[in-house]
């Protein structure tokens, strides 16, 4: 049986520790990213990168067997028989279409690299992710670069030749990246080649909101189709009044569902992401050239 | 400090670290049925219910304020949520000494559980926007699946690092607690059935008869 010396310490141990945590809670939440616990944070980052970064590439191939297993999964229930028919020959596909992915995905980089789609300041960096957010409740990656590779915060980020997020937090071989489906995310978005802006977020916050993005606080009158691409606008408000952290031109998304009500009401129309927020293993940070 | 305690302290410390590296960068990388398993709440249980509840609630806080330190995150959420959730394990670990053969599955289970839904909780009370209703409970209900399917090499691992300290407390062999304590007021101490005192007084009982 315990002594009341033990129980005492026992008791003021536990409470310790949670007094601890909601001291670390309100000072983080407090205080300005620059402060202490926010630099820390950082610091744990960078210490720690490396030894993701290494994990992370070590299970590239066999995430790519799983990441394949569940897409086939999903495929199944339409046609249980033939799959089975073909899986042993799929094992050997999938590892082929794989290394084709990436390489198409590679190529597209290096296309837009080479494209003139945007500012000549720009230049991009290609970094792979690292780490993901295990939970709902973000939509945030880390990157195996850094500050000594030119990345800076609020820099836009593109995967598969569309934008992701942006830069949120920047170590010096990591970087976090905040996703457009994150609920704290929110970019000046125009309808190619027409005059209709709106600000694209997320309905919903993290994973939630992958498949379904928002064109809100669209005022202008205008026909939204389905299928209508949305880029960035460049502009926070009307053209050329505030300039957004953005580049104009870079795809988004396409216009999936415009309902006349929601958005007489609401101002406001669905759109689906190029980008696979929940798949995203490579992406581009448009850093600044000239910095 | 005895060779035991260093001993414990080290492989600990390399468990946790471990544990919170392979959920980051190895587990977010996989989804199963659109879900991340998550370890951690599982291996801050399986410390409270083998070490009990001042190492459940460290090894909690360790680990809670690694995960929101890597993750970029509010820090002190896991940390808070797992401290409480070690402390609760240890102390069921010192007050009921559950042996049931599935302890470990429901303990997994019930961590995740407890895990997902107090995150979501604290999400809410700082604010966050939330994310639709079905999304979340489908991770919830998924992460204590996950949790259940996890506590068996789990456990392995935390009796592994363990281990120096735990003597003849090792779960596996020592034995069973002879009186269950209260877990409240209203309750009072019985005797454990599964105990060895509590078998012999049966036996001797039906050889009287």
């Amino acid at each position: 049986m315990p002594n009341r010396k033990q129980i005492r310490r026992r008791r003021l141990t536990a409470l310790g520790l949670i007094v601890a945590s909601f001291l670390a809670l309100t000072i983080y939440f407090n205080e300005t990213t620059s402060g202490a616990l926010h630099t820390i944070q950082r610091g744990a980052m960078e210490v720690v990168s490396p030894l993701q970064d290494l994990a992370s590439g070590a299970i590239k191939p066999f995430r790519d067997l799983v990441n394949w297993i569940g897409d086939s999964f999903d495929a199944k229930s339409e046609n249980e028989e033939l799959k089975r028919n073909l899986q042993d020959a799929r094992i050997q596909a999938a590892r082929l279409q794989q290394a084709d992915a990436e390489n198409e995905k590679l190529r597209a980089l290096l296309d837009f690299n080479e494209s003139d789609v945007f500012p000549s300041d720009r230049k991009p960096v290609t970094a792979r992710v690292i780490v993901a957010s295990p939970t709902e409740w973000y939509a945030r990656v880390t990157i195996d670069k850094g500050s000594t590779s030119g990345i800076k915060v609020n820099q836009p980020v593109i995967a598969d030749g569309a934008l992701a997020g942006k830069v949120t937090t920047v170590s010096p071989h990591a970087a976090q990246v905040t996703l457009l489906t994150d609920s704290s995310s929110g970019v000046a978005g125009r309808i190619a080649g027409k005059n209709i802006l709106g600000i694209v977020k997320t309905g919903a916050g993290g994973r939630a909101g992958a498949e379904d993005l928002q064109l809100a606080y669209v005022r202008e009158r205008g026909e939204i189709r389905v299928g209508h691409m949305v880029v960035t606008s460049g502009t926070v408000t009307e053209p050329t009044e505030v300039e957004s952290l953005f580049p104009a031109g870079i795809p988004i998304g396409e216009i999936s569902r415009v309902d006349s009500e929601e958005r007489q009401l609401y101002g406001r129309v669905h759109l689906k992401p190029f980008v696979d927020m929940r798949d995203i293993q490579i992406v581009q940070v448009l850093t600044k050239a000239k910095d | 400090m005895t060779p035991e305690a260093t001993s414990t302290l080290l492989r600990t410390s390399v468990v946790v670290l471990g544990a919170v590296i392979v959920q980051l960068a190895v587990l977010t990388q996989f989804r199963f049925f659109g879900v991340v398993p998550d370890i951690i709440p599982v291996l801050v249980v399986m410390f409270g219910l083998l070490a009990g509840s001042t190492m459940g609630a460290a090894i909690g806080f360790a680990a809670g304020m690694l995960v929101d330190m890597l993750l970029i995150q509010t820090l002190g959420v896991s940390a808070l949520l797992l401290t409480i959730g070690g402390y609760a394990a240890g102390r069921l670990r010192e007050l009921r000494d559950p042996v049931h053969p599935l302890v470990n599955q429901v303990a997994g289970a019930l961590a995740s559980l407890y895990f997902s839904l107090g995150f979501a909780i604290m999400q809410f009370s700082l604010g966050q926007p939330a994310p639709l209703f079905w999304p979340l409970a489908w991770q919830t209900f998924w992460a204590a699946v996950f949790g259940a399917l996890l506590a068996a090499p789990v456990f392995r691992v935390a009796r592994w690092a363990v281990m120096p300290g735990l003597g003849r407390d090792d779960p596996m062999f020592r034995r069973r607690r002879a009186v269950l304590a209260p877990t409240s007021v209203l309750e009072k101490p019985t005797i454990n059935p599964r105990s060895r005192v509590r078998r012999r007084a049966d036996r001797l009982r039906g050889r009287g008869r």
